[in-house]
């Protein structure tokens, strides 16, 4: 944050969007090593994580999303993993402020 | 005969049209609390019926306001982002075919946090001097896709508030702004008028402001909906948005009442706030945003803030997370 309240570490992510046909390839590098990778698998990784997504419409109701993982500190082998999302058009994201109320370590099993 | 050098005869004649027009001038130098010279900035000329004229500070620093009646001025710098506070003397008197010499001394205006350098000038000074048409998009709109740089009302308007608003505002004024909501890493204005830097993603049914601070974006929704019945209230509401041929028309609702409004001033408001802003791009370097904020229940009369933002394409926002590394506390002037 250049002018603003607080130091921050800044993280340069770039993203690289490379189309190839129907598919969207998006190439991200440039991570700092505090995030926990893969919902409830938390997975340590280090700042040589290199994430590769490719992004495909099935159809009106299906995006296939496709996941690679490399980090050559961490995995003996780069992860996959292959998902499909739905089109949810009547939904809206909602605002969640973190800040305000976290209660997530009020609720945690591990205290 | 003995020649008379051109160059005095033309100060002779400048200063005989001067005192004949019954015409002044003002120069000086602009320099920051830490005597940098304050390239890029305004310096004004009000005069009593109100007319402004103004001129930008060279690379040195340097002013010179000519050609000014003979009369009573006040003299002002606009705030720049927020390394600069605003500067207003009143009272200064312009003499015919006088040149009255001003230097300007700018103070901070941040609250003694950190962050305080020159990086608003020095950006701003880099792309003050684009050229070219506002592009559009194609399907025929303006497009205020990129990188901006914000800044405030260069002559913000003084605010008046109901006495309950008055009271708590003091308040805050006495306590050094002590709890403001960005200190704890809470949403900012949702005026979207900081003067920091914004980064507009366009498409024909939505807009998208991106920010550096929590919560790091506003959709605002062109697809023509309304807004929905019995919204929660929420720090950035909900926000529509609609083309006046070649303005964009932004209407936000369902503000809860916690956030603080406008940079430096930290206005308190209700649930009844209604945000209306409208866009113009009139070239390429500006994006031309009024402001109209109502709220019956806090102000006497909607309060307007007319800012412009600056293009800068070169930029990009940063990742800025508060919640790992708040310095605010610790820098804040109010312990």
């Amino acid at each position: 944050m250049r002018f603003g309240w607080t130091v921050v570490l800044m993280v340069v992510a770039a993203g690289a969007v490379l189309a190839q046909g129907g598919t969207l390839v998006v190439d991200t590098t440039g991570f700092n090593d505090k995030s926990w990778l893969i919902f409830a698998t938390g997975l340590p990784h280090t700042e040589m994580l290199h994430m590769i997504e490719r992004f495909r419409r099935l159809d009106l109701g299906h995006l296939q999303v496709d996941l690679r993982l490399e980090d050559p500190g961490t995995f003996t082998k780069p992860v996959e993993r292959h998902m499909t999302w739905d089109l949810a058009p009547g939904e809206e994201i909602l605002e969640a402020i973190c800040n305000e109320n976290n209660k997530f370590p009020e609720y945690a099993g591990v205290k | 005969v003995r020649q008379v050098s051109p160059v005095v005869v033309m100060l002779l004649f400048a200063s005989a049209l001067l005192a004949q027009a019954g015409r002044g001038a003002i120069a000086g130098r602009v320099t920051t609390d830490q005597d940098d010279a304050a390239s890029g900035v305004t310096v004004q000329a009000k005069d009593m019926a109100g007319k402004i004229s103004s001129v930008v500070a060279n690379k040195n620093g340097e002013f010179r306001l000519t050609n000014l009646p003979a009369g009573i001025y006040e003299i002002a710098v606009p705030q720049m982002g927020v390394r600069t506070a605003r500067y207003a003397q009143p009272n200064v008197t312009v003499e015919a075919g006088k040149t009255l010499t001003l230097n300007i001394k700018l103070m901070p205006n941040n609250f003694g946090i950190i962050g305080d350098d020159g990086g608003f000038l020095h950006i701003y000074n880099k792309y003050a001097n684009q050229k070219g048409p506002a592009p559009r998009t194609r399907d025929g709109r303006p497009d205020f896709s990129g990188v901006w740089l914000a800044n405030v009302d260069p002559n913000p308007t003084p605010v008046q508030m109901l006495p309950w608003a008055q009271q708590e505002w003091e308040r805050r004024r006495d306590r050094a702004f002590e709890g403001m909501p960005t200190s704890r890493c809470l949403p900012l204005d949702p005026t979207m008028t900081l003067p920091f830097f914004y980064k507009i993603v366009q498409t024909p049914t939505l807009l998208v402001h991106l920010f550096e601070q929590d919560p790091h974006y506003r959709q605002a929704f062109l697809d023509g909906r309304e807004h929905p019945k019995d919204l929660d209230p929420t720090w950035m509401g909900h926000t529509i948005g609609r083309w006046e041929k070649d303005t964009l028309v932004l209407d936000t609702v369902g503000l809860n009442d916690k956030s603080w409004l406008l940079q430096a001033i930290w206005l308190p408001h209700t649930e009844k706030l209604h945000i209306v802003s409208r866009y113009t791009r009139p070239d390429l370097a500006h994006l031309n945003i009024d402001v109209l904020i109502e709220d019956p229940d806090t102000f006497v009369k909607p309060v307007e803030r007319h800012v412009q933002w600056l293009f800068t394409p070169g930029e990009e926002i940063f990742e800025a997370i508060c919640a790992e590394n708040n310095k605010f506390l610790e820098y804040s002037t109010f312990k």
